[in-house]
């Protein structure tokens, strides 16, 4: 296996390396081959916010830190974007309870953008996207940010929240339902 | 059918395999219902601009810090990564060894005649060879059997 280009090794093989012969280059290479999907994810729930990247970050340490957990049930891709959505959603939860204690009311009703004469069009648009999200109850939020973003499929989405195909499609149906609600005064507007 | 069903089978064709007679009455429903397509082309655009907004991937340094991050974790395994192995090694060799040498010195004291050991070990002692072999004291014999 020492021979072996590193980036030809499959992902249980990379797992096998770091976990027992503490191989830096191996999780360098997990990193690598997975970083862009946990960034969609993490993005996706938190927004482009400082504290994304260091749950990013967080996602690989405590992937690293519980190796022997992975036992390869799931695929390697989706064992770290289950702990990204639980991450992120933990973070979710702490900035509702920020919010709470300091008593910033501004987003509770609806959508706002403080600058958007300022903005150009495409930002406006992923910042109206962003905040529609953010207006999404967790449940809601983590399938669209994993079917729609992540691009997963319906059953992998299933599999990643431990939830029936079933339950995806409707809490699909309803969270576009609730996006297109948030979003028709600026539908109109246009 | 009400319009609600051919919404959800218009959800249900975005994200699952239709049968092909729901895609056929959909498909007819959408020519006789301009609000349907019409919602069905929100929620296509819906989805494209949140496919287009989520994409933001990290920083070219994300990789460079994590790894900085992780070199403690790593360092930490390297040194205490066998570190349960050696104690268990240790542990198991030196019980092993005091057992043998326990079982050597006992035999050994039994055969000399000096159960001091086993004495203060179980507080019990063993007859002497010499004490249970004794003819003149036979009720000593017959108490030690």
């Amino acid at each position: 296996m020492i021979d072996t280009p590193i980036n030809t090794l499959s992902d249980l093989e990379l797992v096998d390396l770091v976990r027992n012969e503490n191989s830096r280059v191996a999780f360098n290479e997990i990193v690598r081959r997975n970083k862009s999907r946990i960034s969609y994810t993490v993005f996706g729930f938190l927004g482009n916010s400082d504290d994304a990247e260091d749950i990013g970050q967080e996602v690989f340490i405590r992937f690293l830190k519980n190796i022997n957990n992975f036992n390869g049930m799931y695929s390697l891709s989706s064992y770290l974007v289950k702990i990204a959505v639980n991450l992120s959603l933990n973070e979710l939860r702490r900035r509702k309870i920020r919010k709470f204690f300091s008593f910033d009311k501004m987003l509770e009703d609806g959508i706002e953008i403080s600058s958007s004469a300022k903005i150009d069009t495409i930002n406006e648009n992923k910042m109206l996207i962003q905040e529609a999200l953010e207006n999404l109850s967790d449940k809601h939020r983590s399938v669209i940010v994993l079917r729609l973003i992540d691009e997963y499929s319906t059953e992998e989405t299933a599999q990643v929240l431990d939830l029936p195909v079933g339950t995806v499609l409707s809490r699909l149906a309803r969270a576009q339902d609730k996006l297109r609600d948030l979003l028709k005064p600026y539908r109109d507007k246009k | 059918m009400n319009e609600n069903h051919f919404k959800k089978l218009l959800y249900k064709s975005l994200d699952s395999e239709l049968t092909s007679a729901e895609k056929e009455s959909i498909s007819e429903y959408l020519k006789q219902n301009p609000e349907l397509q019409t919602f069905n082309d929100e929620i296509l655009d819906i989805r494209l601009k949140i496919k287009s907004s989520g994409k933001v991937d990290f920083s070219n340094e994300f990789e460079y810090k994590l790894m900085q991050k992780v070199n403690p974790i790593f360092l930490k395994k390297s040194i205490y990564g066998s570190l349960p192995d050696i104690i268990s090694t240790v542990f198991r060799k030196v019980g092993l060894s005091a057992a043998l040498i326990l079982v050597i010195v006992s035999i050994y004291n039994i055969n000399a005649g000096n159960n001091n050991l086993i004495k203060n070990l179980f507080s019990k002692s063993l007859p002497t060879m010499e004490y249970v072999f004794d003819p003149t004291s036979e009720t000593n014999w017959i108490n030690s059997r």
